[in-house]
């Protein structure tokens, strides 16, 4: 079975991505994307516990390990902020960068443990095609591929089962609990799949940028939507879609792929931001300054209705007198309201109200 | 380890050239950032740090991109401007979206991160050696401190404290009453921005000795272990800044005793532990007295309920 090492790189890419993109939704979410943050710093200690006790890098030993961590990355925050002593986010803060400094430092000082400092960075995701999995000698593809893949089926089985549970506890926590879902075991079972993924994605991706896949693709796609089942699937298109764009990026300018993939998420991120529909800041600008519009509009045919009332005189230049606008903005205003056949103006340059008018007017007012 | 080696470590500091810059610099570090650290801990920002430490690494290598050497204040300025600029893209989304605090640091820390990452692997790929010096900014390299380098730290944090103490009243009241300090009339906006600003200047400072990755630690540690002591701000800020000094150079120290070890991880544990014996043995809030009064209290109960049946039993004979 021969595949190219760049489909290869590009299949793990992908794959570590959607499995990141889809649990990332519900991080994002249930506002726990720094604690997911601290897990994935945290699995690092396990990692190398793990790497040490069997000598090895075998999957089944790093993930037991990795998860051990993450559960015990939870469990410390939550006793330190549960004593009261700490704030939940100084908790975080304290937490990781302890684990992670305790694995940083036994991976600097012991010579062979198969991890180096860069590794912990950011991933070796480029030789993942070099350690193949071999049966009876035969070789059926690269080791991360398989691991990953077993992965992806995992995530998706639990989205799909705990499909309800998740929604409920996540959008209203104390209905999950009346209607019996358990939303304690869901969010524990949660973090469990949080630290597999984290620890299958290091191999890849490293134990910071782990944090990208996880989290920015969903945050794009909640900009995008309000329906849970379609951000999941805008999420893990757009984390596959940064995934392979970031691999090709980082092919042709030769740098980090995993730095080119989380920064090439974050681009899209920024794209969904600006210009996003409905919700992003250029439509978001536009409608504002259109609401603006029309209240002005509002107030400057009432003001004139006014002015005419107390037989005085209305011309552009005195609605920016009056109303304190600048000449440009009065000018433009003017120009518009004529143009909509609202007023007319008379031979002295004088606004008068026209019959259209009057009617914008009324339905202004009621 | 013997004591004579322990000694002869800590002797060094005098006699040491090197690690005398490298104890020295460690000790600015931990002294500015244990100071304004206190602030991000009480105005609950703690992981505020966190994003603008992991912002200022693209700034380091578009410094070092355009400007061609390896002049420390330079980088400082490339990672200040980033560091800066990863706060407002932090503040902007959580403004003007409906995304939360939590993602919007995540989204913050992560993609200025990977841009870092990506900027670092472009250098190393056109330059071949020069990538060898910006590395250490990621776990911190004490070790590289030269004497200029801790002049420079030296006058940045010396900016930090005078900042500090001119504003010292303004930045209490409004962190602990933000409204209120409106209702004087406090330009909230600059302030705010004013005492971001100086926690940017800690976090660069922090970039040589601990680096960007676990920064975040040097900013709450110190405060939170401080905060186990002491319920007044004046004394939280001198103890932290204490804390934050005596972890730096007990770091650096204990990882220059061993050749290629980073200082970053070895000052995150050193606080850390002064943290832990503060969470448990300090008078008023520790676990280890609270543990002994309630037993104490307890016992005193029990006693009260046997004197009570006591007295039932000699009032009414047997029951």
């Amino acid at each position: 079975m021969e595949i190219s090492s760049d489909l290869t790189i590009i299949g793990i890419a992908v794959l570590v991505a959607a499995n990141c993109a889809s649990i990332g939704v519900f991080l994002v979410l249930r506002q726990m994307a720094m604690m997911s943050d601290a897990i994935s710093h945290a699995v690092l200690l396990g990692i190398v516990i793990a790497v040490f006790a069997v000598g090895g890098r075998e999957p089944i030993p790093v993930i037991v390990g990795g998860v051990l961590s993450g559960i015990l990355t939870v469990s410390l925050v939550e006793l330190l902020y549960r004593s009261g002593k700490l704030k939940k986010d100084s908790s975080i803060g304290i937490v990781f960068p302890f684990l992670f400094a305790i694995g940083v430092i036994l991976v600097t000082q012991a010579g062979n443990v198969h991890i180096d400092a860069q590794h912990v960075l950011y991933g070796s995701i480029e030789f993942a095609p070099f350690d193949a999995l071999y049966l009876d000698e035969l070789n059926i593809g690269s080791k991360s591929m398989w691991v990953l893949g077993i992965l992806a089926i995992a995530n998706v089985s639990f989205i799909g089962i705990l499909y309800k549970e998740l929604k409920i506890s996540t959008f209203d926590k104390s209905l999950a609990l009346g209607m019996g879902l358990m939303p304690l075991l869901v969010h524990y079972l949660l973090m469990i799949m949080v630290a597999t993924t984290a620890v299958v994605a290091f191999e890849s991706v490293g134990a910071i940028l782990v944090i990208a896949f996880f989290i920015v693709p969903a945050s794009a796609a909640f900009l995008l939507t309000d329906r849970l089942s379609r951000m999941l699937v805008l999420s893990v298109s757009l984390g596959i879609i940064s995934a392979v764009i970031g691999y090709l990026f980082a092919i042709l300018a030769d740098v980090s792929i995993s730095g080119s993939m989380a920064s090439i998420s974050g681009l899209i991120f920024g794209l969904v931001w600006v210009f996003g529909p409905n919700r992003g800041l250029i439509s978001r600008w536009r409608r504002i300054s259109k609401q603006r519009f029309e209240v002005d509009l509002g107030i400057v045919l009432t003001h004139i209705r006014k002015e005419l009332g107390s037989n005085r005189s209305v011309s552009a230049l005195t609605i920016s007198n009056s109303l304190g606008w600048s000449k440009e903005y009065s000018k433009k205003l003017s120009e518009f309201i004529q143009e909509q056949k609202f007023v007319e103006k008379n031979t002295q340059g004088n606004f008068t109200l026209t019959d259209i008018g009057l009617k914008k007017i009324q339905n202004f007012t009621n | 380890m013997a004591l004579e080696e322990i000694l002869s470590v800590f002797l060094g500091i005098f006699t040491d050239y090197t690690l005398r810059y490298v104890a020295l610099g460690s000790a600015i570090l931990g002294i500015t950032s244990g100071a304004l650290g206190c602030f991000t801990v009480l105005r609950k920002q703690s992981l505020f740090g966190d994003a603008i430490a992991h912002a200022a690494l693209p700034g380091i290598g578009f410094a070092y991109l355009f400007a061609g050497v390896k002049d420390s204040l330079l980088l400082m300025l490339g990672a200040a401007i980033f560091a800066w600029f990863g706060g407002i893209v932090t503040l902007a989304i959580t403004n003007t979206t409906k995304i939360k605090q939590d993602a919007a640091l995540g989204i913050t820390l992560s993609v200025f991160f990977g841009l870092g990452i990506v900027l670092l692997t472009f250098l190393q790929s056109i330059g071949g050696s020069s990538q060898g010096g910006l590395d250490r900014f990621l776990f911190g390299q004490a070790a590289a401190l030269i004497e200029s380098d801790v002049i420079n730290l030296g006058i940045l944090a010396a900016f930090c404290f005078v900042v500090l103490i001119l504003f010292y009243k303004e930045f209490k009241i409004m962190t602990f009453d933000s409204s209120f300090s409106q209702s004087l009339g406090f330009p909230i906006k600059y302030l705010n921005a004013l005492l971001t600003s100086v926690i940017v200047v800690a976090v660069v400072i922090g970039l040589h000795t601990v680096g960007v990755v676990l920064m975040v630690s040097m900013l709450i540690a110190p405060a939170a272990a401080a905060r186990q002591w002491t319920s007044n701000l004046k004394n939280m800020i001198i103890l932290s800044a204490i804390f934050g000094g005596l972890s730096g150079i007990i770091g650096s120290m204990i990882s220059s005793t061993t050749e290629g070890m980073s200082t970053g991880p070895v000052i995150v544990i050193t606080i850390t532990a002064i943290l832990g014996i503060s969470l448990i043995f300090s008078p008023k809030q520790g676990y280890l007295f609270k543990y002994l009064r309630n037993q104490r209290k307890s016992q005193i109960s029990l006693d009260n309920i046997k004197t009570i049946s006591d007295n039932e039993k000699e009032n009414h004979g047997n029951f």
